[in-house]
């Protein structure tokens, strides 16, 4: 079933893993959990996240040219597979609409006279328009939006660097281990954990011998951005950092060159629309991809308009407030991201290795 | 709603209808002999064109004896009437007399006229009605002899033309001054002046079934990409108009997205811009009765470019590139982000700068965002009449439009000053991005409206759905936003910025993939150390 023809190339996967990555860290505390050692807990993350991409990479090696959902209906037969993928698909779901809640709650901070509902639906209007339109015009956004917000980052760092105050980094690990660990799961669960949608992607890559290297790459950069965040939101904030909920922009606050250069909320507003958007049409491509996949429908389109539909409201009914989100995505999301992230894609992984070498003996004897 | 399908139906029946029509149509067309007869062919032809007061019948006797009957047909005004007199006319019924030394029945034999007589560069034969008719058209004289089916067909085109002149849209600094006109033979040779190289080639076709237009299609042998050539005909073929009186048509009837406010064919009117694209790889099309010539592939960064920029020196052409998107940004979004920041981010503004702008605006009856659009439909009223206006009352728009629309509706308190400050920024600017210009008004209205019911977040979301709108684009399968998405490294070197000339070795990847090396490397000059 060749539901996309669109090719990407190598760079364009880079871009798309580092839109992907940052995304949510643009404006949130990574790590917040692990307080002034947040560094800390993002390292440990990005290196067990590290280990998961090796599990994907595995999985999209052994079936080329096949998505997730085609994986799973390969390995667990048409039945179960197709179970095993609702559980993907309804974790897409849940992260699509937690992303889209996420702008509207940000937007709604800069704007609060205007409902939430406003900036929902005019980012999913052009999500859907940009989804239809398939995944190469999503490949050619990023190389446009990635950067661009890169820049932006390293400008913003730029005119923080007379703020940043080391002396913050300290104590250091004066905290339980217990919530360090938790903090560092919850970067492995929410940027890393969920690059398993990229197998998704990997079928459209017009050279599949370059998916390793050009996702390590996007990873690393994507990492040291991470790190950098982190680094960033503790120096400059110290205590604070803890008690904003935007630490970006708490941080674009403090910026003030010689009282003309101030209040730049509006950098941390662009870089997330970018990258979180990237992140919300990747999200929501694989998504429709995969329902589509699913339901063995020819063309993927008629489905992004009802899926669309179904995110809106799935992100009004979420949470009651922005805060249960932040405490949602810090202590609950790697308990039940985790298992269907990492746990299910490495039995698919055992049970196809199984599988072969069980073909492979069948086809020696 | 009924009346609506009824009239959907009838569309789809008489479409119907007529591609059976065609289908029922002889292949080719009918070609119809001519009698050897002078009196017959002469009453076919003058029932053909029937009573045109421009068409002229000359007959007359020649020979020795006077004794073969000829007529010579033309339109008056096509042709030179110098050559008819001293090419045709003068050798036939004077100089023939001369020749003495031959017999006199030789001449009776119109390809012996040919060979010996016509003193015309262009003579070919014709058989049948239909050539004749359409060199008569374009311009030939027609020579027919009694007792010979077959006729002479001679070039002695000559219509009224403007000479190449100075181009008066695309103007420069440094660089030739010489523009393109209406006359496709000045034009081809503009071009062939430039790449005088066999690899030059330019295919000819013909386009409109009453107009009859010429239209040439131009482009490098060995560079351009034979695909491209070969969808570009496949497209130009499709056209089955009636006229096409300017390459407008053409653009349009080939275009890849016609529902998209950004231009996917290139137009100019100067023969070294239309010149260096060929270089890279893309196919001009000539259109004759117009100076416009088009290109394709077109990409977004076609806007930006001048050929000066390649003329001056790197780094002024590369502030002037930069300067243009600069420009770019100013005219689309100036007007949003003033509505924005006045109406919904009033925050975001530093303090001193706030006061006296929200003081401004405070004195206005309307709101920000109808002032935005109220003067940006003023500023499109001046330019439109500005363009179509006799120089002549040229600087009364100038009164009336300066100074009684601008200070005066300041004065009286109708439109706060600021706004008048980014209208007139957002005008002159615009002036610099000359090929995106339609796109940006469009888009700036767009943008405008958006900023007033959503803010800065509306700008947002209007900017990210033109981008979408861009990546998506394709001109002749070459994606819109090259070099940037996809990103294009060897084609950065001409992108915002202007390498050095002596840096630009390959030509632009994704147009052309053939003869890709432009120049030799190691261009960059070396003066000897002096001793």
């Amino acid at each position: 079933m060749d539901l996309e023809r669109g090719r990407i190339s190598s760079s364009q996967l880079s871009y798309l893993t580092i839109g992907f990555m940052i995304a949510s860290a643009v404006i949130i505390f990574p790590g917040s959990g692990a307080e002034n050692n947040a560094w800390l807990a993002v390292i440990i993350g990005l290196l067990e996240g590290l280990a998961f991409l090796y599990i994907y990479f595995a999985l999209a090696k052994l079936f080329p040219q096949l998505t997730l959902v085609e994986i799973n209906d390969a390995v667990f037969g048409k039945y179960l597979g197709k179970l095993i993928s609702c559980f993907y698909l309804l974790l897409a779901l849940w992260i699509t609409a937690q992303l889209l809640r996420m702008f509207g709650e940000f937007f709604n901070i800069i704007m609060p006279e205007t409902p939430i509902q406003a900036f929902l639906i005019s980012l999913l209007f052009i999500t859907v328009w940009v989804v239809r339109n398939g995944l190469e015009p999503i490949a050619r956004c990023s190389q446009i939006l990635v950067p661009l917000t890169m820049v932006l980052i390293v400008l913003d760092f730029l005119l923080i660097l007379n703020k940043i105050d080391l002396s913050n980094l300290l104590p250091f690990m004066d905290i339980a281990f217990n919530q360090f660990f938790m903090a560092s799961q919850s970067i492995a669960a929410l940027p890393c954990g969920e690059m398993v949608f990229f197998l998704m992607f990997f079928h459209a890559v017009n050279n599949q011998a370059q998916i390793k290297p050009a996702i390590l790459r996007g990873y690393m950069i994507a990492g040291l951005i991470l790190l950098f965040l982190a680094f960033r939101a503790i120096t400059v904030l110290g205590p604070l950092a803890l008690i904003t909920t935007y630490p970006s922009l708490s941080v674009a606050r403090v910026i003030n060159i010689a009282d003309i250069i101030t209040r730049l909320d509006i950098i941390v507003a662009v870089n997330f629309l970018c990258v979180g958007f990237i992140k919300g049409i990747l999200m929501m491509y694989a998504l429709v991809l995969g329902t589509a996949q699913l339901v063995n429908l020819g063309s993927y389109r008629p489905l992004v308009l009802p899926l669309a539909a179904l995110i809106f409201v799935v992100s009004l009914l979420l949470y009651d407030s922005y805060i249960y989100d932040l405490i949602d995505a810090a202590l609950l999301f790697p308990v039940y991201s985790l298992p269907i992230t990492v746990l299910l894609p490495l039995l698919t992984l055992i049970l196809a290795r199984l599988k072969n070498s069980g073909k492979e003996t069948a086809n020696a004897g | 709603m009924f009346s609506y399908l009824k009239r959907k139906l009838g569309l789809l029946s008489l479409a119907n209808k007529m591609n059976n029509d065609s289908d029922s149509e002889p292949e080719g067309p009918v070609h119809s002999e001519l009698s050897n007869k002078l009196k017959n062919n002469i009453a076919i032809i003058s029932d053909i064109v029937g009573v045109s007061e421009d068409f002229v019948i000359r007959e007359f006797k020649f020979g020795l004896h006077k004794q073969i009957d000829a007529a010579l047909l033309f339109f008056d005004g096509l042709v030179k009437s110098e050559e008819i007199n001293h090419g045709i006319i003068r050798p036939l019924m004077y100089e023939s007399h001369l020749l003495t030394t031959v017999s006199p029945s030789c001449f009776e034999d119109i390809r012996a006229l040919k060979e010996t007589l016509l003193a015309i560069g262009e003579v070919t034969e014709a058989n049948t009605i239909e050539e004749l008719m359409e060199a008569l058209f374009s311009g030939n004289a027609i020579l027919l002899l009694d007792g010979n089916a077959t006729v002479l067909m001679i070039d002695v085109r000559g219509w009224a033309s403007r000479g190449v002149e100075e181009s008066k849209t695309e103007q420069s600094v440094r660089g030739p001054h010489e523009s393109f006109t209406e006359n496709i033979r000045f034009n081809t040779a503009l071009l062939r002046r430039r790449i005088q190289d066999p690899d030059l080639l330019i295919e000819y076709l013909v386009l409109g079934k009453k107009s009859r237009t010429a239209v040439c299609i131009a482009y490098l042998k060995t560079v351009a990409h034979p695909e491209l050539v070969e969808e570009l005909k496949r497209r130009l073929n499709r056209i089955d108009i009636d006229a096409v009186l300017e390459s407008g048509y053409i653009e349009q009837l080939i275009e890849d997205d016609p529902f998209s406010p950004f231009a996917t064919v290139g137009n100019s009117e100067r023969p070294d811009r239309i010149a260096a694209r060929v270089l890279e790889g893309r196919v001009a099309i000539l259109v004759d009765t117009t100076p416009y010539v088009l290109t394709v592939p077109m990409l977004f960064l076609e806007g930006f470019q001048a050929p000066e920029d390649y003329y001056s020196r790197p780094y002024y052409s590369s502030i002037v590139r930069l300067l243009r998107f600069v420009a770019f940004f100013i005219t689309l979004l100036s007007p949003a982000l003033y509505v924005a920041l006045t109406t919904y981010h009033v925050e975001l503004i530093p303090t001193s700068l706030f006061i006296t702008m929200v003081a401004a605006e405070e004195g206005t009856p309307f709101p920000a965002v109808l002032e935005a659009i109220g003067m940006g439909l003023v500023f499109e009223i001046l330019r439109e009449g500005g363009a179509r206006l006799p120089t002549i009352i040229g600087p009364a728009l100038s009164i009336v439009g300066a100074l009684i629309i601008g200070d005066l509706a300041v004065s009286a308190g109708l439109v706060s000053a600021p706004m008048i400050i980014v209208v007139a920024l957002t005008a002159v600017s615009s002036f610099l991005v000359i090929g995106h210009t339609d796109a940006i008004t469009l888009m700036r209205l767009i943008l405008v409206l958006l900023a007033g019911v959503l803010g800065a977040f509306g700008i947002a979301i209007g900017l990210l759905g033109m981008l979408i709108h861009l990546t998506s684009l394709r001109s002749f399968g070459v994606p819109y936003l090259t070099p940037w998405a996809p990103s294009v490294k060897t084609d950065l070197k001409d992108s915002m910025i202007r390498a050095p000339l002596w840096k630009m070795i390959l030509r632009p990847r994704l147009i052309t993939e053939f003869d890709s090396q432009r120049e030799a490397f190691r261009l960059k000059p070396h003066p000897p150390e002096n001793p």
